[in-house]
C-alpha cells in the first residue's frame, strides 16, 4: 500500500476574507449574545431560576475563557427582572448592649430611618432641655420644693414654738443644734441654773430632754423627706420627658407604622430616652474621665449615639437584585467585621462599628467569587459554607471563632441570607472539591461548564467576526479589515488545535486584538490587516521562544543528536511537545531500542528511573502487548528489549510517541533500518491502530524547523495519525514547503502503514497459519523472534544438561 | 428727693454666723463689692447665748446630718466656732482675691441680729444671710433684686444700688412699694427712673405686716437679695430681721 502525503490545503484550514462579506469591522453590529456556550448558559439559567436550597453555581472552564464576564453579564440581565432586596440595619439593643439587633426594612428605608433618628436626637437635644426650662416645669418643681420646704420648716417652727412655750431656746451650733433654757429672752448661765430650785431644774431638764427627743426625731425624718422629694421630682421629670418624647416620636410612628420591627424599636428608644433624660439635659459636654491626671474624651466612633441606625446594606439606589463580585474574598470581607477603636491600649467597639461583608451586600441577589482566591484565604471557604448551610450571616471575629480570645465583644444578631452564590474556577478545582469536600456537592448542585471552543461553521464564523468587532470597539482599538479578521479567526482555530473549531478563549483573543492594533499603529495604518495580525503572532512567539531556539540551536550544533537524512537501525525520530506557560512548541527527539535474547520483557528505561509518567508506561506496555499478539501467539516471546528517549533528562509523559517506540523496536528486532528523513508521532492501541495525539501542529513544525535550517531535501516529512488531519493549522512556511513538494505530511491509520513509510518495506499480511511473507518486515521480525526462541530453548536445555535433537523437515 | 445717680458704697459689712446659710450671702457680698468697688468687711458673730448654754451640765448637741447626740462644753463650742470662722475666712479671702477686692475681718460677740446695726459704723451696706434649712437645691438661678422702697434717702440709695446691680449683672428689679402717706418721690417714679436707666423693673405693693407679706412676694421670682432701708427694722417689730431671716431664701441687705 502507498500512503500519499497531504495536500497543502489540508494542512491549513484557511478563512477566506471574501466569504466574510464586509470590508472592515465598522460595518458589523455588536454581538450582544454569548456564542458557543449554550450548555453553560442553560446551566446558569437553570441555576439562577431554581429556588431550592443548594442550587448554587460553579462555573468551570479554563482561565481567560471569559467566564467571569459572561456570567456577570447573564446575572445582571436576570437581576434587572428581580425585585430589589431589603435594606438591613443594626441598631442598639438597649437591654443587652453587646447584642445589637438587626432590622430588615424595605429598600431605601434604611437611610430614611437613619436620617430620621439622627434628626430625632437633634430634636430631643433641643426639646428636652427646653421642656425643663419652661415655666410650667419650673413652677411645678418650685411647688414641690416649697411643699417639702414648708414641711420641714413647719416641723422646725412647730418645735421652736413648743420650745419657746416651755421656756427653751433652740440654738444653732456649727454642726447642729443645742437646747438651752431661757429667762427673759436670754439663755440661763450655769450659775443661774444652779441657783434655781431643784424642782425648777428638773422641770427644765425634763423639757430639754423631751424637746431634744423631738428634735432628733425631726432631724431623722429629713432623709425620708429627701427621698420622697427626689421621687416626686423624678416622677415629674418622667412626665415631662415622656410628653416631649411622645410629641417627637408621633410622626415617626406614623411614618413607619407598617414596619412592626421599627415600631417596636421606636418604643424601646422612647423608654431609653426617658430613662436617660439627664443625658439630654446636660448642656455642657460630659466631663472627660481623667487617667494619670490627663483628661481625655472617651473614645467613641464619630457616629456613635445609642439611637444611631447603622445602615449595613442600603438598596435605595439598587435596580433589581444586586450582583456583587468580591475581588478579595477574605473571611472578613465575606461575612463582615466588627471594627474597634483603640484607647490607651484597650480596644473599644459598639454597634456603629459593624461593617458589612460581600454576603450582606449580595443578600437577595448574586455573589460571584473566584474559587481559587477563596480557597487561598484562610477560613474564607469554611465561613462561606457555614453561611450557606445555616442560611444566616453571623458576624464573628476569627479570634472568637478560634477561641483565641475570651474578652467581651459584640454578638450582632444574625441576618438571614438569601443569596445565589456563583463560584468561578478551573475544572481541576471543581473536581477536586467534589472529590474531597463532602459539603461541596450539597451546596453547589449546578455546574456551568464552559466550552473551550465551538464549531467553525459558516454561521459561527460570521458570529465570531461580530464578536471580534464588538471586542475591538469595547477595547477602543482600530477597526480590522476582512483580511485581519480572517487571520484572527485562523489563529483562533490554531489556538483551539483544531482547524474545524474556534477557540472561545476570550482572554487570548483580546490580547491578539490589542497586539495587532499595536503593530498597525507602528505601521501608521488606519486599519488592522492580516499582516499586522501575523506580525503580532510572530512577535508573540519570538518573545517566548528562547528555549525553543536554544533547543534548535543545540540540534544544529550536533549537541542534541537528531538525524534528518539517511537510515539507522533501531533509531527513530520521535516528536515531543513542551509546554512553557502559555507557549508550547515541538521538537524532535531520538528514540532508540535494543533487542536481545530474553524472556519477553520490554523495558521502558524512562519508567525504570522514574522519569516516565504512568501514561507513558502504559503506552510501552501496550506495545509489548502488540508484539506478543502479532508475533508470539503460539510461542513464547524470547526477547528482552529496551526503549529510551535519548538525551532526555526530564519527565516523559503521554503516549503520543508509542508508534515511534514500536517502530524503533521492530527495527531493532529485524535489523531493518529506519529512514531518518521522516519523524513520526502517534499513539497505538494493542491492535496496531494509530490514535490521535495532541500538539500535532507544534510537533510537525518542530521537525520542519530542523530540516529547514539544514536545508530541505524534498524527502523529509512527518508521519501523523489520520485522525489528526482536522487539527492541522500549520505555519505558512510549512504549508508553502508542502505545496512545493519540499516537505510532506503522511497520515496513517495503522502501524503497518507507518512502518512501510519508515522502512520502505511492505509490512506483510499473515496467512491462515499466522505466518508473514519472509521478505516482508513482519516476516523478518517473525523470523528473528523464532531464532531467539530457539536460542532460548538451546540455552535452557544446556542448563539442564540435555541435548537437543535437531529435526529436519 | 430723687434717687442717687450712682451708688456711693464705700464699705460692705457681711454678717456671718454659724446659724445661717452663708454661701449665698458670701456670693452676694463679693458680687456687690466687686460691682460697687467697695471694701468688704467680714463680721464673724459669736453667739453669746450659745457659748453660755454650752456650759450647762446637761448641754448636748444634736448633729444636723445624723440626729446623733453628743455632749458639749464651752471649750468644744469655742473650738467649733474657731474652726468654722477659719474656714469661712479662708473662703472669703480666696473669693475676694479672685474678685480683686479689699477684704478684712472682725469677730464680735453678739446675741441679736438687730444689734449688728450698731456695728456697721461707716459701712453703707450690711448683708445678713438667711437661716432657713435649705436642703433642696434651687432650680433657677436667682437673678432678681428685690428693693423695699419707702421713699427714704436710704431707699433712694437702694434704688441706685439696684440699678448698678441690674445693669452690670443682667438682673431684674422688683420694687416693693411700702410707701405710706404722702412721699415726695413715689415708688412709681422710682420705677420710672430705673426704666429710663435701662433696668427691667416690676412694682409690687406691700400690704400688711412685712414679716407676713414679704416672703410670698419674694417667692414669685427667684430672689438674689432683698434691699432694705437701714431704718426699716426700727420701724417694725423688734425681731423683724430674725423673722425675715427665717422665712426668706435670700440674704437681706440693709442699706444706709
Amino acid at each position: 500500500m502507498s500512503i500519499n502525503p497531504l495536500e497543502a490545503h489540508e494542512l491549513y484550514h484557511a478563512c477566506n476574507p471574501e466569504d466574510l462579506a464586509f470590508a472592515t469591522t465598522a460595518e458589523l453590529e455588536d454581538l450582544t449574545d454569548t456564542i458557543g456556550q449554550d450548555r453553560a448558559l442553560e446551566a446558569i439559567d437553570f441555576g439562577v431560576g431554581i429556588k431550592h436550597d443548594g442550587y448554587n453555581l460553579f462555573v468551570l472552564g479554563s482561565t481567560g475563557i471569559g467566564k467571569h464576564f459572561i456570567v456577570t453579564n447573564e446575572l445582571q440581565k436576570r437581576a434587572q427582572q428581580s425585585p430589589v432586596p431589603s435594606d438591613w440595619c443594626y441598631v442598639n439593643n438597649f437591654s443587652e448592649y453587646h447584642k445589637p439587633k438587626a432590622l430588615e426594612l424595605p429598600a431605601g428605608m434604611g437611610k430614611a430611618l437613619r436620617d430620621d433618628m439622627a434628626q430625632l436626637v437633634d430634636d430631643l437635644q433641643n426639646a428636652i432641655p427646653a421642656s425643663f426650662r419652661n415655666d410650667e416645669y419650673r413652677t411645678r418643681v418650685q411647688e414641690i420644693n416649697e411643699e417639702f420646704d414648708e414641711r420641714q420648716q413647719s416641723a422646725f417652727d412647730k418645735l421652736n414654738e413648743e420650745a419657746k412655750s416651755r421656756g427653751i431656746a433652740i440654738l444653732r451650733t456649727p454642726t447642729g443644734y443645742t437646747l438651752a433654757p431661757l429667762r427673759d429672752d436670754e439663755t440661763i448661765s450655769p450659775e443661774e441654773f444652779e441657783s434655781l430650785p431643784q424642782e425648777e431644774q428638773e422641770k427644765i431638764e425634763l423639757a430639754i430632754r423631751e424637746l431634744r427627743d423631738k428634735l432628733r426625731d425631726t432631724i431623722r425624718q429629713i432623709p425620708t423627706w429627701q427621698k420622697e422629694y427626689r421621687q416626686k421630682i423624678k416622677q415629674l421629670e418622667q412626665e415631662v420627658s415622656e410628653l416631649t418624647v411622645d410629641l417627637l416620636l408621633k410622626p415617626l410612628l406614623e411614618k413607619y407604622k407598617t414596619q412592626e420591627n421599627v415600631v417596636n424599636y421606636i418604643g424601646e428608644v422612647k423608654v431609653d430616652v426617658v430613662k436617660n433624660v439627664d443625658e439630654f439635659r446636660s448642656s455642657e459636654e460630659e466631663e472627660p474621665a481623667a487617667l494619670l491626671g490627663i483628661k481625655t474624651k472617651k473614645a467613641k466612633s464619630p457616629e456613635y449615639s445609642p439611637y444611631h441606625v447603622n445602615v449595613l446594606v442600603d438598596n435605595s439606589e439598587t435596580k433589581g437584585a444586586p450582583v456583587i463580585y468580591e475581588d478579595n474574598p477574605t473571611y472578613l470581607n465575606l461575612v463582615g467585621r466588627i471594627e474597634h477603636l483603640s484607647q490607651f491600649g484597650t480596644l473599644l467597639t459598639d454597634f456603629t462599628l459593624i461593617k458589612p461583608g460581600a454576603l450582606h451586600k449580595a443578600n437577595g441577589g448574586y455573589l460571584v467569587l473566584d474559587v481559587r482566591k477563596v480557597l487561598m484565604r484562610g477560613f474564607a471557604w469554611e465561613g462561606l459554607k457555614r453561611a450557606l448551610s445555616s442560611h444566616e450571616i453571623r458576624i464573628e471575629s476569627l479570634e472568637q471563632m478560634l477561641s483565641l480570645v475570651s474578652t467581651i465583644t459584640l454578638e450582632p444578631e444574625p441576618i438571614p441570607i438569601n443569596v445565589k452564590l456563583v463560584l468561578t474556577g478551573d475544572r481541576m478545582l471543581y473536581y477536586l472539591l467534589n472529590e474531597y469536600d463532602h459539603e461541596f456537592a450539597r451546596l453547589f448542585k449546578v455546574a456551568a461548564d464552559f466550552s473551550e471552543d465551538f464549531d467553525r461553521s459558516t454561521d459561527n464564523t460570521r458570529l465570531y467576526a461580530r464578536l471580534i468587532a464588538s471586542l475591538q470597539r469595547r477595547e477602543k482599538i482600530r477597526d480590522f479589515d476582512a483580511g485581519g479578521v480572517a487571520r484572527v479567526i485562523e489563529q483562533c482555530a490554531r489556538r483551539a488545535e483544531d482547524g474545524e473549531k474556534l477557540s472561545l478563549h476570550m482572554g487570548n483573543l483580546v490580547d491578539l486584538l490589542h497586539e495587532s492594533d499595536y503593530w498597525a499603529g507602528q505601521d501608521d495604518s488606519k486599519v488592522v490587516s492580516a499582516h499586522h495580525v501575523q506580525n503580532a503572532v510572530d512577535k508573540q512567539i519570538y518573545r517566548r521562544d528562547q528555549i525553543r531556539s536554544r533547543i534548535q540551536e543545540s540540534i544544529q550544533r550536533g549537541i542534541r543528536m537528531i538525524d534528518s537524512t539517511g537510515e539507522q537501525i533501531a533509531q527513530v525520530n520521535g516528536l515531543t511537545v513542551m509546554q512553557l506557560g502559555e507557549y508550547s512548541f515541538g521538537a524532535p527527539s531520538r528514540i532508540t531500542a535494543t533487542a536481545r535474547l530474553g524472556e519477553g520483557e520490554v523495558i521502558d528505561i524512562e519508567r525504570e528511573v522514574d522519569l516516565g509518567g504512568p501514561i507513558h508506561s502504559k503506552a510501552v506496555m501496550i506495545l509489548s502487548a502488540y508484539l506478543a499478539d502479532h508475533y508470539a501467539r503460539n510461542c513464547p516471546l524470547s526477547l528482552s528489549a529496551t526503549v529510551v528517549f535519548e538525551q532526555s533528562y526530564g519527565m516523559i509523559e503521554g503516549d503520543s510517541a508509542s508508534i515511534a517506540e514500536l517502530c524503533a523496536l521492530l527495527s531493532a528486532i529485524s535489523s531493518v533500518p529506519i529512514k531518518q528523513n521522516l519523524a513520526v508521532t502517534g499513539s497505538i492501541n494493542q491492535l496496531g491502530h494509530v490514535q490521535a495525539i495532541g500538539g500535532v501542529n507544534e510537533k510537525i513544525e518542530g521537525f520542519f524547523d530542523v530540516c529547514d535550517t539544514r536545508g530541505l531535501t524534498g524527502e523529509q516529512g512527518v508521519i501523523i495519525p489520520r485522525a489528526n488531519i482536522k487539527h492541522l493549522m500549520l505555519r505558512y512556511d510549512v504549508v508553502d514547503a508542502a505545496r512545493q513538494g519540499k516537505f510532506h505530511i503522511y497520515p496513517v491509520e495503522t502501524v503497518e502503514q507507518a512502518l512501510e513509510l519508515l522502512t520502505g518495506l511492505a509490512a506483510g499480511e499473515p496467512d491462515e497459519e499466522g505466518n508473514y511473507p519472509a521478505d516482508s518486515l513482519n516476516g523478518i521480525v517473525q523470523t528473528r523472534l523464532d531464532e531467539l526462541n530457539e536460542l532460548r530453548l538451546e540455552f535452557a536445555a544446556k542448563a539442564k544438561g540435555e541435548t537437543i535433537i535437531e529435526t529436519t523437515s | 428727693m430723687k434717687p442717687h445717680r450712682e451708688a456711693k458704697v464705700l464699705q460692705i459689712l457681711l454678717a456671718l454666723d454659724a446659724a445661717s446659710h452663708n454661701v449665698d450671702a458670701l456670693q452676694t457680698a463679693i458680687s456687690l463689692a466687686s460691682q460697687l468697688q467697695a471694701e468688704l468687711i467680714g463680721l464673724f458673730i459669736e453667739d453669746m447665748d450659745l457659748l453660755r448654754s454650752a456650759n450647762l451640765p446637761f448641754a448636748s448637741e444634736i448633729v444636723a446630718e445624723s440626729g446623733e447626740e453628743r455632749l458639749i462644753t464651752t471649750d468644744y463650742i469655742e473650738r467649733a466656732l474657731r474652726a468654722w470662722s477659719t474656714q469661712v475666712q479662708a473662703q472669703l479671702t480666696r473669693e475676694a482675691r479672685k474678685a480683686n477686692i479689699k477684704c478684712t475681718f472682725r469677730t464680735v460677740h453678739n446675741r441679736r441680729i438687730e444689734t449688728l446695726l450698731s456695728e456697721t459704723g461707716e459701712s453703707n451696706l450690711l448683708i445678713i444671710s438667711h437661716s432657713r434649712h435649705q436642703l433642696f437645691t434651687p432650680i433657677r438661678k436667682s437673678d432678681v433684686v428685690y428693693l423695699l422702697f419707702d421713699g427714704s434717702s436710704e431707699a433712694h440709695h437702694g434704688v441706685a444700688i439696684a440699678s448698678e446691680m441690674a445693669l452690670k449683672g443682667l438682673q431684674h428689679v422688683v420694687l416693693i412699694d411700702s410707701c405710706s402717706g404722702e412721699v415726695e418721690y413715689s415708688a412709681k417714679k422710682a420705677a420710672d427712673w430705673l426704666t429710663r436707666h435701662g433696668v427691667h423693673v416690676l412694682t409690687q405693693k406691700l400690704q400688711g405686716d412685712p414679716d407676713k407679706s414679704l416672703p410670698p412676694l419674694l417667692k414669685k421670682y427667684p430672689a438674689a437679695l432683698l434691699l432694705v432701708p437701714a431704718h426699716f427694722p426700727s420701724q417694725q417689730a423688734p425681731d423683724i430681721l430674725v423673722k425675715l431671716q427665717n422665712k426668706l431664701n435670700c440674704p437681706v441687705v440693709i442699706v444706709r
